[in-house]
């Protein structure tokens, strides 16, 4: 079942282009949509890396996609460079700066990480709206029409699946990391730091290391979003972006890519509904979060799970015989 | 258990890698199907077709700069006042407003979904520098006109901009008012500037500075500062006597509220934005005597243009007030009637932004406005008003006219 949900999953994302073309014109902001989704999933997964797997908070995720935005804008605006390029220097810009992070980390817990990491996010979000003659202040940068490999990727289509490729890429290579010792080290630390220690993990280390691959992917996705949107200013990489990525992570439900990408779907579409709906605000999010909080501490997985559950110890019908019983 | 969980595993690595491999195939067939090279955007709606002409507007009406956002109900006010005329050439007109939440990043998609999805015919009264700044350059390359914009940023008055027509003054217009009058009715005294530090309030600085010549202190901030007593400080015990403020509407009231606090009671000259909100003789107990630029008559005026918006607010303004905010809607609604009522035949993009390149001393609730192929220059000018009882007063020879179209 979960293999044919993931294969139809994928497929129909990637046909989807060819199904909009149904849509006329109409598909220029479909795509673009969905494209930024796809971004904001990767930015969620990054920090489901984080507090899911390792259990360390942040409340500045954004910081780390606005080093990715800029540093992919400014080469590109400066030096011309495209779309893989700017992406990776977006990445590596964020896990460089993410040590500043991971080293605090190494002594602080809980709530006090947590403020440790908001201070940043509102420290990078000032530095860009300040530093304007790097980043433009709050006039901020507009990009060159992204090529990929010196081939235009500026379509619509081209910028979906780039995006699409990043997600598919992003998921992959999380899904390695938590099966590799490195992931158990996560998961081991999460559990209990000192038992970690007493069973050898490199704990300062490996706390380190879930910033570093953390930041690099919402440094990425940063990279990724720049080109996307064509424009980077800092009043889209504050506070508020920092808590929206937090909270798709915990409607989601922590420690699940799944969980993850879903909480992106459904706080990007409150996001989007909020925005044109009349009457509908972003209050409807905050209501999500505590009814999430309250009733269901584990978010989407959760639920799911709990779902599941009953549904196999529900007795069969007779004459059924289940396959996995 | 384990060699169960092991074998999903690699069932899962299995299913990935194969899905990986038709994302990729699906990839590469698409692309190189050409579908991707026929889709670069060009905007549709070029042409008025139907008995509707819709515009777009995004605007902030949650978060911290809401406010500004009722410039919404001033569009919906002309619009319903010229509907009720009988429209433009027999169709009536309509609006399709976002809310942006001022993030540059929601205005972006917002205008796709505007141009693209809504098939608006042009972007009118759009709020904000920041925002507005995210979606300009496409705009204008998709030729889509950009009209009035919540603006007075130099980087929409720059030329090659066809399709884009701000209407307020330029920001420096605003400043070099300022000093204008600083220059002329207190020559002499120690002048300082507060400003915000970006896009909004350095060029006021410099239109300050161009009049004034120079300033004997100035304070930059930042847009999320809240507590400005150090400043206030400095500028009492630097003894400076006229205290020029760029700032945006919170921070203005603040700083004026911590002057007097401190007993500090300079003279005291906010910029229009900080302004031109209803409740502001309520929020700043001391605003009696401080002066305010402007380039739109004060609420209550009897200025025929102010009482024909307050009536239309009035009828049309489902309960919103006559205030600064919604008069900026009121005049990006006149700005884009002012185009469509010119035209003669089809109704296209390109018709409208001929003819508003033929508006000279077009009267507007914000003065004179100045159109041509070379030029697009919005509102001409700026006076001050002053705080007299409870309520803004014009200041009489306070007029400075900045257009380079005279």
């Amino acid at each position: 079942m979960q293999r044919r949900l993931v294969i139809a999953i994928l497929v129909a994302c990637a046909v989807l282009p060819i199904a909009f073309q149904a849509l006329g014109q109409r598909q220029v902001y479909w795509l673009f949509v969905i494209s930024e989704f796809y971004v904001f999933a990767i930015v969620a997964i990054s920090l489901d890396l984080l507090m899911g797997r390792s259990g360390q908070i942040s409340l500045g995720q954004s910081g780390f996609v606005a080093l990715g935005a800029y540093t992919a804008a400014i080469l590109n605006q400066r030096f011309n460079v495209d779309l893989p390029l700017g992406m990776l220097a977006g990445a590596a810009t964020a896990a460089v700066a993410s040590l500043v992070l991971g080293f605090p980390a190494t002594r602080l817990r809980g709530h006090y990480l947590g403020i440790v990491t908001l201070g940043f996010g509102i420290a990078i979000d000032q530095i860009a709206l300040k530093w304007d003659a790097l980043t433009g202040g709050d006039q901020g940068i507009h990009l060159h029409r992204p090529a990929l490999f010196g081939v235009d990727a500026g379509t619509p289509v081209r910028m979906y699946y780039v995006a699409l490729v990043a997600l598919v890429v992003a998921v992959l290579l999380v899904r390695g990391l938590t099966q590799t010792r490195i992931g158990r080290a996560f998961a081991a630390i999460k559990d209990s730091e000192v038992a970690a220690a007493a069973m050898g993990v490199p704990v300062a280390r490996t706390k380190v290391l879930a910033f570093i691959v953390s930041a690099f992917l919402a440094g990425a996705a940063g990279g990724i979003y720049a080109f996307l949107a064509g424009f980077v200013a800092p009043e889209d990489f504050g506070i508020e972006s920092s808590l929206l990525f937090f909270a798709m992570v915990v409607i989601g439900g922590m420690g699940s890519i799944p969980g993850a990408i879903g909480g992106a779907v459904v706080v990007d579409a409150v996001k989007n509904a909020a925005a044109t709906v009349s009457g509908l605000s972003l209050a409807l999010l905050g209501g999500m979060i505590v009814l999430v909080v309250l009733f269901f501490p584990g978010g989407l997985k959760g639920l799911l799970r709990t779902r599941r559950i009953r549904r196999e110890r529900r007795p069969a019908p007779k004459g059924v015989v289940r396959q996995d019983a | 258990m384990m060699g169960l969980s092991k074998h999903k595993e690699e069932q899962m690595q299995h299913v990935l890698s194969r899905s990986l491999a038709v994302l990729a195939l699906t990839v590469a067939s698409v692309t190189t199907a050409g579908i991707a090279s026929s889709q670069t955007a060009t905007a549709p709606g070029a042409t008025v077709e139907g008995d509707t002409i819709v515009f777009g507007q995004t605007a902030a009406q949650s978060g911290p700069q809401a406010p500004i956002g009722a410039s919404k109900w001033g569009l919906e006010a002309f619009i319903a006042s010229v509907n009720a005329n009988g429209g433009v050439a027999g169709k009536k007109l309509r609006l399709i407003s976002y809310d942006d939440g001022y993030q540059p990043a929601q205005t972006t998609a917002l205008d796709k979904k505007l141009v693209y999805e809504d098939r608006v015919f042009a972007i009118v009264g759009s709020i904000g520098s920041p925002t507005t700044a995210a979606v300009y350059k496409a705009l204008n390359e998709e030729h889509v006109p950009l009209l009035s914009m919540g603006s007075g940023s130099p980087i929409f008055y720059e030329p090659g901009l066809k399709y884009v027509f701000p209407s307020w003054p330029i920001y420096t217009t605003d400043g070099e008012t300022m000093g204008n009058y600083v220059k002329k009715h207190f020559p002499g005294q120690a002048a300082a500037v507060i400003y915000q530090d970006d896009g909004f309030g350095k060029p006021i600085l410099a239109g300050i500075k161009k009049s004034l010549g120079k300033v004997d202190l100035e304070i930059p901030y930042v847009p999320s500062q809240v507590d400005f007593s150090s400043a206030v400080i400095k500028l009492k015990s630097s003894g400076i006597k006229v205290v020029m403020l760029a700032t945006i509407a919170t921070s203005g009231a603040q700083i004026l509220n911590q002057m007097d606090s401190l007993s500090y009671h300079p003279t005291r000259i906010l910029t229009s934005s900080a302004c031109g909100y209803g409740g502001i003789f309520g929020a700043i107990k001391s605003l009696e005597g401080t002066y305010c630029t402007a380039f739109l008559p004060p609420p209550g005026s009897s200025d025929p243009q102010w009482v024909e918006f307050a009536n239309a607010m009035q009828k049309y303004g489902q309960g919103h007030p006559p205030d600064i905010y919604a008069a900026w809607g009121w005049l990006a609604g006149q700005v884009a009637y002012a185009g469509l009522e010119k035209i003669k035949g089809p109704i296209t993009r390109d018709a409208l932004v001929a003819q508003l390149e033929t508006l000279r001393n077009f009267d507007t609730i914000a003065g004179k406005i100045n159109y041509s192929p070379e030029r697009h220059e919005g509102s001409c000018c700026q006076l001050l008003w002053q705080a007299k009882g409870g309520k803004w007063e014009i200041v009489p020879d306070s007029q400075f006219n900045g257009s380079a179209m005279k």
